[in-house]
């Protein structure tokens, strides 16, 4: 097999030690995470525990500055962290190197950011298929899976416009597009209505409840608006790197 | 230095006008000052690229500086203190002798020139020196007879001593160092010389006084001379009181002297007696002259092939400064948000480009001292140490040089970033401030309709010019204008990629096409500089606007699953930065496309070798001339003939110098020339590159001279637009040349073909009207074939010797060819390695440019990790994606240098090589422009890939 191509990590490669996880997709243990900052250490994250069932749809909620987004980043392996550890979907990320870690991203998750982050460059489709084409997937077979996405989160029409062709909404729907096209077992939101006007905010959490009820698709979304928050099954207070409290909010 | 005032002045002016613009308000100064210090590393970078232009305009200026001088002091070593040259001509091209009383009567009138400082009287002749220790000849050496107290300038002993000559016993002599060298001569040794005159054939025997050095006066000419008293060759000659030559100095010295020549003829010519028909030859200034316009042609080459890299360069000033921009966009953002007006942004840039402009143009003025030094130094080697009499290339440079390279490259490169920064202070605050891509505008806003009318009204005004004037220009500019202003003004009524790619496509065939309503075969070397700009001009429209075809074929090409994620983003990318990624393709594309062309030109001149040789030599191997005509040549080649078998051929050719007109009256302009008269007997083979369609070959021609109204002339008079013109004067089919034959009587003779031959120069006639008007049927230049197997040098040495009396000197005719052919190969890769500077600019621009978008792209870097990207993944997009900017760049200027370099085949050597695409010299020099770009831009790759993905995304939170 050659260095270049994807390697997909299996349960079987997790360690005697890991906790059971038949019914959890994401579990972690002790994680800490300190930054070194001109003055000084700064612990973003302080011995924090957490569980997430397959399934389930969690938000990360807490002010400005709490460990939200280092948490999303730990879990999903696109931050080192201190100590702990972390398993998802059965793997333990601390026996991954860093090309296996973006393997098991490619393969097992999904991302949706506050800013889109959609290629500038690339028209929309070519946005969602991208995923597909690093997981190796074959070119036709990629573009009409990544149409297939853009159709269903309502946006064939728009499938050869490039980004900034359409408004903000459009564009998140775009990347939440992206974040599914490869089929993954959990999906990492950061801020995904933090760009968005009310109105199109609760479109875009709608598109996600309703996928997640289609796909059965794990969510994780950090957010600090309440509103997003109140739709989701779970909620999770962080403070100081550490949850504070975990809590099912009663829907509006 | 005066001339360097100016320059300087408008410099000076510039930087307060911007000073005080800027300045005005204080905070645009103020952040254009901090924007220039705030990163060093950032600032040598720009630097380096903002430096190239004004590096190659230094060292035009300062390669012409040099030509200019060395060829003057090679002059000035040659012909010491004397500035003209007083003699009477006789019509085979010698001199005649006079009274010596016409130099007393002008020596006793000097008193009445103010401008001439003194005169001499001399003897001087060509001769051949036998050294009879040695035995070793030398058949050209110019043999002088002199008066030591009134000789000008003095000779220049071993030691360094200066004399005058006096002492010098009546049987002895002095020769240089030059002559010492030809025959091994010492002092003391035994010289016989022998002399031609229009009476025969003199000897002498003297015996060597002193060996001087070949500068002062004994470098005369840059020849092998040998000095006696101006008595003793009076005697040998038989001729009392008579002298051949006067030499005259000017007030002024060896070096300013030649600047008073007009004034010094106009005093001179009073004084000289009416009958015999005097010449008075500025021979310091034509000689001057005449190098300096041979080698301006050289330089000249230079400074235009230099402009190739300064466009590039101009390019990369915008490409720069565009980058500088979106990199602050946000910052500019903000600015204009509080209250920053766009021209408060225009002055903070421009105050920053002056502080670059500044020190790259002094940083560019000496790097390009420095060039202009390793050039030159390229061009001793090619020209060897015996270039201009020995003399070598001096690295030289005025203040004006130096100070005008600089003022050049600071106004390019400050217009430039004037132009750069009005463009980019146009900017949408909100978008400005929140990053958001420019919108794609979905129809043509005014401007566009404008700017394309306008672009296409011009162009065909200049084509509806170019039909009426003949001009070639804007026979090529016109409809490339029409072209591109019609895809302007219709881009957005049907796709954009269709109307450029379809202007694009035209620009290149109307460039190369061959049917235009003008030839171009007498276009000189700025035509084809235009050619060039319009040709990657066209080529990059149709490589921007076909983007897609691109990356489908790029995307077939690259199989592997891993690299197809890789290879779109790499190549979407760029062309979705049209202008940034053209400027550096352009850069990129110029410099190869002028390297191309002129790696083909090289690869055409080199194969068509056999051709040349054929045409020049007539199918001769060995050139002779005689400094003394050879009177009976078939006599006296027979009696030769009985002593060796060397020569299987000969031809004895007489001939007669004469001066040539266009008018009949002879007024105007007159040309020295040479009538070449070919025996009767005798039908040359050498080829015609031009004939009169009434002659149904070259034979017919060549028989047809037997009219003492037609001629041949040779192919000196053909203009050479690519490189040094030989030629005095151009000539066409039909031209009617006149002269005075040796009664006075004009004659007049028709051209009615063009020799490729440029080794006899004038005009072939037949022997009898050289005979008839001049009285001359002995013969001075003679062509010879050889028995096969016979050294061509050693055959060559054997008829010097046999025929040293009468000075022959014999040429191996493929061995000059072959000479010249070196030198020739030799220039050309000086000029590619001049070109390749540009180079520099390209892969310069393509590091600008990656470590622009490592920056630029962090955050989508940090979500392509996220969505699996691996480090090597990022590495190579990056790699890739500059890997696809210097390829395609260098595959199209190679293409476009290689398809003009067939046009100029089709036009210039098709009727002598086989096409040649010099693959090797391609590949070769593309491939370190290649790796060049790679190296130049693997540290901001290799950065971004190592980027951790959540620090790229960090800026979210």
């Amino acid at each position: 097999m050659s260095s270049e191509s994807i390697t997909v990590p299996t349960a079987a490669a997790t360690p005697a030690k890991a906790p059971r996880t038949e019914d959890r997709i994401v579990v972690a243990r002790r994680l800490v995470k300190t930054y070194d900052s001109g003055g000084g250490a700064v612990q973003a994250l302080r011995g924090l525990d957490l569980d997430v069932r397959k399934g389930e749809m969690v938000a990360v909620m807490g002010p400005s500055g709490c460990g939200k987004t280092t948490l999303l980043n730990c879990l999903s392996g696109i931050d080192d962290f201190t100590s702990g550890e972390v398993w998802i979907a059965g793997q333990r990320l601390s026996t991954l190197s860093d090309n296996g870690k973006t393997d098991f991203r490619a393969m097992k998750m999904g991302f949706i950011f506050q800013n889109y982050n959609l290629l500038p460059v690339l028209k929309s489709v070519e946005n969602v298929e991208l995923p597909l084409l690093v997981r190796g997937d074959d070119p036709k077979e990629a573009r009409q899976k990544a149409l297939d996405a853009l159709a269903a989160v309502g946006l064939d029409q728009v499938a050869m416009k490039k980004p900034a062709e359409l408004s903000g909404g459009q564009q998140q729907r775009v990347a939440i597009a992206r974040a599914l096209v490869n089929e993954p077992d959990i999906v990492f939101a950061d801020e995904p209505t933090g760009n968005l006007d009310s109105e199109t905010s609760r479109e875009v959490v709608e598109l996600m409840k309703r996928l997640h009820a289609k796909k059965g698709l794990t969510f994780i979304v950090v957010t600090h608006d309440s509103a997003v928050g109140n739709q989701m099954q779970r909620v999770i207070v962080m403070r100081n790197g550490v949850i504070l409290k975990s809590f099912r909010p009663t829907p509006a | 230095m005066d001339g360097a005032i100016t320059p300087l002045l408008v410099v000076g002016a510039i930087c307060l006008v911007i000073l005080a613009w800027a300045g005005r308000k204080r905070f645009p100064l103020r952040i254009g000052a901090g924007n220039f210090f705030r990163r060093k590393t950032q600032v040598a970078i720009v630097v380096a690229g903002l430096l190239i232009g004004t590096a190659i305009i230094t060292s035009s200026y300062v390669i012409q500086s040099t030509f200019d001088y060395t060829v003057k002091v090679a002059v000035f070593r040659a012909l010491d203190a004397v500035d003209e040259v007083v003699f009477v001509a006789s019509p085979e091209g010698g001199r005649l002798p006079f009274s010596a009383q016409v130099y007393d009567n002008l020596s006793t009138h000097l008193g009445d020139m103010p401008d001439v400082a003194g005169a001499a009287p001399r003897y001087q002749l060509p001769g051949a020196v036998v050294d009879t220790t040695s035995q070793l000849f030398e058949p050209t050496a110019t043999v002088i007879g002199f008066d030591s107290g009134r000789d000008l300038g003095d000779f220049l002993r071993a030691d360094g001593s200066r004399w005058n000559g006096a002492g010098l016993g009546l049987t002895e002599a002095i020769i240089n160092d030059k002559l010492a060298t030809a025959v091994e001569a010492k002092v003391g040794q035994g010289l016989v010389v022998s002399m031609g005159t229009p009476r025969g054939n003199a000897q002498m025997s003297v015996t060597v006084k002193e060996i001087v050095r070949d500068e002062g006066r004994g470098a005369w000419n840059d020849n092998e001379n040998l000095f006696v008293p101006l008595s003793t060759i009076q005697t040998a000659l038989d001729e009392a009181g008579q002298i051949n030559t006067i030499t005259v100095a000017n007030v002024g010295g060896v070096t300013q002297g030649y600047l008073r020549s007009d004034e010094a003829v106009r005093e001179v010519a009073p004084f000289l007696p009416p009958s015999p028909t005097f010449t008075i030859s500025k021979a310091k200034a034509d000689s001057i002259d005449g190098a300096t316009r041979n080698i301006d042609q050289l330089s000249q080459v230079f400074v235009l092939l230099g402009f190739f890299t300064v466009i590039a360069g101009v390019l990369l000033i915008i490409n720069i400064f565009v980058m500088l921009a979106e990199e602050r966009k946000g910052e500019m953002g903000v600015a204009r948000a509080l209250g920053m007006r766009r021209t408060n942004l225009v002055q903070s840039f421009v105050s920053e480009g002056l502080l670059y402009a500044l020190l790259s143009s002094v940083v560019g003025t000496f790097t390009g001292l420095l060039v202009a030094g390793v050039i030159l130094w390229g061009f001793s080697q090619v020209f060897g140490a015996s270039a201009f009499g020995g003399t070598g290339f001096i690295l030289t440079w005025t203040d004006s040089d130096l100070i005008n390279g600089f003022a050049i490259g600071f106004l390019i490169t400050m217009a430039t970033i004037v132009i750069a920064s009005w463009r980019v202070s146009k900017l949408n605050i909100v978008r400005a401030i929140r990053d958001i891509p420019e919108p794609v505008p979905h129809r043509s806003t005014r401007r566009q309709v404008a700017t394309g009318a306008t672009i296409a009204v011009l162009g065909a005004v200049g084509f509806v010019v170019a039909l009426l004037r003949e001009n070639l220009l804007l026979q090529d500019l016109g409809p490339v204008g029409l072209a591109f202003g019609i895809a302007v003004l219709t881009m957005r009524a049907v796709p954009a990629r269709a109307v450029f790619t379809a202007a694009g496509a035209f620009i290149v065939g109307w460039v190369l096409s061959p049917w235009k309503f003008f030839s171009i075969a007498n276009a000189d070397i700025t035509l084809f500089i235009a050619a060039g700009l319009m040709l990657v001009f066209g080529g990059l429209l149709v490589v921007l606007f076909n983007s897609d075809s691109i990356l489908a074929v790029a995307t077939r090409l690259v199989r592997r699953r891993t690299w197809r994620p890789v290879v779109r983003t790499a190549i979407a990318y760029p062309m979705n930065k049209k202008f940034r990624t053209g400027a550096t393709l352009a850069s990129i594309a110029l410099v190869m496309f002028t390297i191309a062309t002129m790696s083909g030109i090289q690869a055409e001149v080199s194969s068509s070798i056999t051709t040349t040789s054929d045409r020049e030599s007539g199918g001769f191997e060995l050139l002779g001339a005689s400094g003394v005509p050879i009177p009976n040549w078939d006599a006296a080649f027979a009696a030769y003939n009985a002593t060796s078998t060397n020569v299987t051929e000969n031809h004895g050719i007489a001939q007669a110098r004469v001066r040539i007109a266009s008018n009949a009256n002879l007024s105007g302009i007159q040309h020295n020339s040479s009538l070449i008269g070919v025996p009767t007997n005798w039908t040359p083979r050498f080829p015609l590159q031009a004939r009169d369609p009434a002659y149904r070959d070259d034979a017919a021609a060549w028989a047809a001279i037997q009219d003492p109204g037609l001629a041949i002339i040779d192919g000196t008079v053909v203009p050479n637009n690519f490189g040094p013109n030989f030629g005095s004067f151009t000539a066409q089919l039909g031209d009617v040349f006149h002269f005075r034959n040796m009664t006075g009587a004009t004659r007049s003779v028709r051209i009615i073909g063009i020799l490729y031959e440029q080794f006899a120069q004038g005009l072939w006639v037949s022997s009898s009207t050289v005979k008839a008007d001049f009285g001359i049927d002995a013969a001075s230049l003679f062509y010879f074939n050889l028995r096969a197997g016979v050294d061509v040098t050693q055959a060559g040495h054997d008829l010097e010797r046999y025929f040293i009396a009468y000075q022959l000197i014999t040429v191996d005719i493929q061995a000059v060819i072959n000479s010249i052919l070196e030198t020739t190969m030799g220039v050309f890769n000086l000029l590619q390695a001049y070109l390749a500077l540009g180079l520099i600019v390209g892969i310069a621009g393509l590091g600008v440019i990656t470590m622009r978008n490592v920056v630029e792209r962090r955050q989508e870097t940090g979500a392509l990790r996220a969505l699996g990207f691996r480090k090597s993944m990022v590495l190579k997009s990056f790699l890739f994606e500059l890997s696809f900017i210097a390829l395609t760049g260098i595959a199209m200027g190679v293409a476009l240098g290689v398809a003009l370099s067939y046009d100029l085949y089709l036009r210039f050597f098709a009727n002598q090589a086989a096409f040649v695409i010099p693959w090797d010299r391609l590949l070769l020099l593309g491939g370190i422009a290649f790796i060049g770009a790679v190296l130049a831009t693997a540290s901001p790759a290799i950065r971004a890939s190592r980027i951790p993905p959540a620090e790229a995304l960090r800026s979210f939170e």
